[in-house]
């Protein structure tokens, strides 16, 4: 048998229902979301992504002729080269792959 | 619909994956904005709140244990949000108290009907915050009392004490402009 109480709860119930109605699915708030998702990095991302930077540095270090003759036409380039020297450059490079695979990996659609 | 919740909220936590994040986004939008909504009384700052909520949950994600449902994680995110958001603004409280006397003379002189949103909220705002809170999980995001109890942190018991006291100074004002109307 409905009690009185009940058939508040049901009144009650019909209000939200009608009303809530009115908040229907938005697309842009889901982009708008996403974009500031995007716009900040994430704990997890800087942390694997200075490890694997730091990692992909130190193991280039090893690779002491990757970076034996090179040589660039632009006069800058050449001395930057002279400056920081082919295994820093090689250990920087590396680290910068690193490091953009690890920011870029999230952001892949499933 | 729980494991697809459960798979994508896997897949965020294992590589922070925005897509997926936004599909939660997309099924939990509605609800999270209408709560907001009817809590604040005000579209744009539930929007607002909502996103601020849902970036926070984005953040927070790995802290989802799975034991209860990431509906009742999320809303009591945004929950946490609404508060935070109305001591932030403690000082328009005033005005909000003027507000809610004003409705009150309205609210007699204007006739009550349930289906209208407007007259809802009217309804909604004469009512303390907890009770607000406690009415509008139950009622508008489908809670039972124990999902509300989880997403305050009160205990049951006084869920359902809010939730009795809440509908009854509801009624009170329906039944009350009800018989100013006839």
């Amino acid at each position: 048998m409905m009690t009185p109480e009940d058939g508040f709860d049901a009144r009650l119930n019909a209000a939200f229902e009608k009303a809530d109605a009115e908040i229907v699915l938005d697309e842009r708030f889901t982009q708008r979301v996403e974009s500031r998702l995007g716009m900040m990095l994430n704990p997890r991302t800087m942390v694997l992504g200075g490890a694997g930077a730091s990692g992909s540095a130190l193991a280039a270090t090893q690779l002491e002729n990757l970076a034996e003759g090179v040589v660039f036409d632009n006069p800058l380039l050449t001395q930057v080269f002279d400056v920081v020297g082919g295994q820093s450059l090689v250990a920087i490079v590396f680290a910068l792959l690193a490091a953009t695979f690890v920011y870029i990996l999230p952001g892949r659609r499933i | 619909m729980a494991a697809q919740d459960l798979e994508l909220v896997g897949l965020v936590v294992a590589t922070g994956d925005r897509h997926a994040f936004g599909q939660l986004v997309e099924r939990y939008q509605t609800l999270v904005r209408a709560m907001l909504t009817r809590m604040t009384g005000n579209h744009a700052l539930a929007d607002d709140l909502a996103q601020d909520a849902f970036i926070k949950a984005y953040r927070k994600i790995g802290t989802f244990t799975g034991k209860g449902s990431f509906k009742s994680w999320l809303c009591r995110i945004a929950y946490t949000e609404f508060l935070q958001a109305a001591r932030k603004r403690k000082s328009a409280d005033a005005a909000m108290e003027r507000y809610k006397s004003h409705q009150d003379v309205e609210m007699r002189e204007t006739n009550w009907d349930s289906g209208n949103a407007l007259d809802l909220d009217r309804a909604l705002a004469q009512l303390s915050e907890v009770e607000r809170t406690v009415i509008v999980l139950c009622f508008s995001s489908g809670m039972s009392h124990t999902e509300a109890a989880e997403v305050t942190g009160l205990p049951l018991g006084t869920v359902k004490s809010h939730i009795m006291r809440g509908k009854a100074k509801m009624r009170a004002l329906l039944e009350d402009k009800e018989a100013v109307t006839v």
